[in-house]
């Protein structure tokens, strides 16, 4: 930031040059734990959906007893989750290239 | 042959004119008759601390530099580790505010940062989302240049340091050297009068640092600018300077002014020549006896 300064930089400069960019792949680490996050919230919003969906499916094949419906919807959601969160996790590596692996 | 003539090429006969004073401070605040590019006057600086404690880190520094014309000279702050060198340098670059005293650029008095006074830190600051390019395009992006005139010119300073096959990497591929080259280029692209130089090569193995220090010289000389290094490596500040300033440990204040001659001739056989050994064997008896 000191640097940003001395090479001419403006406060606003600073911010925009600066300080977001250096911000930018910790907010999207963060984008990505809230998505898991968030799902668990869509699932359980599903399991209480009284009309369509496929926490609905999941549920009504339990009373009905049928553990293949079952399990396919738990599949199906679990591999949506997954599914986005790779796609986070790869438009993070594309974006930010130029970060130090740890 | 003339002693107080300098020779290039030959390290044995070049002359060393270093008074042989006690070490006790020699320095007085000198006042330039031209106008000089830097004028310090009684700079002091004091911080409080979280416990309330004042530390005072810069007392009474006084001293003028005047430009040499059409080169890049090195002037060197040397002091002890943890001395407030660098206060200084913060000073001039407008990072902080002195508590007393009055810092002049070409008799312009610093109340903020410029572009005119550029500086290095000792830590890597490379930006890491921008590429070695246009980490050093950066200062010409912020005043919108256009980008071909910005590719001119960091090409040539890209070449200066050594780093065109590397421009378009991202500074996670490069050493700690390599990321101080990129540092020193996104100054000196800027065309700052004064560099300022905060220990830049510290972190830098004893090899790095040699082929820093060259380049270096060899960069600062076809600018006409002036570099102010602060140091506490004796063989640097000899190598580097024309002009060392030793500084005193906490508060710093100007102990002594040692110019060193050797100018135009600063190849590395230099280092173990008789006569840098004298400079560095004056300057470490002034740093280690004690002011009195």
């Amino acid at each position: 930031m000191q640097t940003a300064l001395t090479l001419g930089a403006s406060k606003w400069q600073v911010v925009r040059t600066v300080l977001l960019p250096a911000a930018l792949p910790e907010i999207f680490d963060s984008f990505r734990v809230m998505n898991a996050i968030s799902w668990t919230y869509v699932i359980l919003a599903e399991a209480v959906n009284p009309e369509h969906g496929l926490g609905y499916m999941v549920e009504l094949a339990r009373t009905h007893q049928k553990a293949s419906w079952s399990f396919a919807g738990l599949i199906v959601i679990g591999g949506i989750g997954l599914i986005t969160d790779q796609v986070i996790r790869m438009a993070s590596a594309l974006l930010f290239r130029w970060k130090e692996v740890e | 042959m003339a002693d107080d003539q300098p020779q290039a090429g030959e390290p044995g006969t070049v002359a060393v004119t270093v008074d042989s004073k006690p070490a006790k401070a020699t320095y007085v605040g000198e006042r330039s008759e031209k106008q000089p590019r830097l004028r310090i006057t009684d700079l002091g600086v004091k911080y409080i601390g979280r416990d309330g404690h004042e530390t005072e880190a810069v007392r009474e520094v006084t001293l003028d530099i005047v430009d040499k014309p059409n080169i890049g000279e090195i002037v060197v702050f040397l002091g002890p580790s943890g001395c407030g060198k660098s206060t200084i340098l913060k000073a001039v670059a407008g990072l902080l505010v002195p508590t007393r005293g009055e810092v002049l650029v070409d008799g312009v008095p610093v109340t903020d940062v410029g572009r005119d006074r550029g500086m290095v830190f000792q830590a890597y600051t490379s930006f890491g989302w921008l590429t070695v390019r246009q980490n050093v395009e950066y200062g010409l992006r912020l005043q919108g240049i256009d980008g071909k005139e910005r590719s001119k010119r960091s090409k040539k300073y890209l070449e200066a340091v050594g780093l065109a096959e590397f421009a378009d990497r991202y500074p996670k591929d490069l050493s700690g050297g390599m990321k101080q080259r990129v540092a020193i280029a996104r100054t000196l692209i800027n065309k700052p009068k004064l560099v300022l130089m905060d220990e830049p090569f510290g972190a830098l193995d004893p090899q790095t640092r040699w082929g820093m220090q060259s380049l270096l010289i060899d960069v600062s000389r076809t600018e006409d600018n002036t570099t102010l290094f602060v140091t506490h490596d004796v063989s640097e500040a000899v190598y580097l300077a024309d002009t060392i300033y030793v500084l005193a440990p906490r508060p710093t204040s100007i102990l002594h002014r040692v110019d060193v001659p050797f100018f135009e001739n600063r190849d590395m056989a230099l280092k173990s020549s008789r006569e840098f050994r004298a400079v560095e064997q004056k300057l470490l008896d002034f740093l280690y006896a004690p002011a009195s």
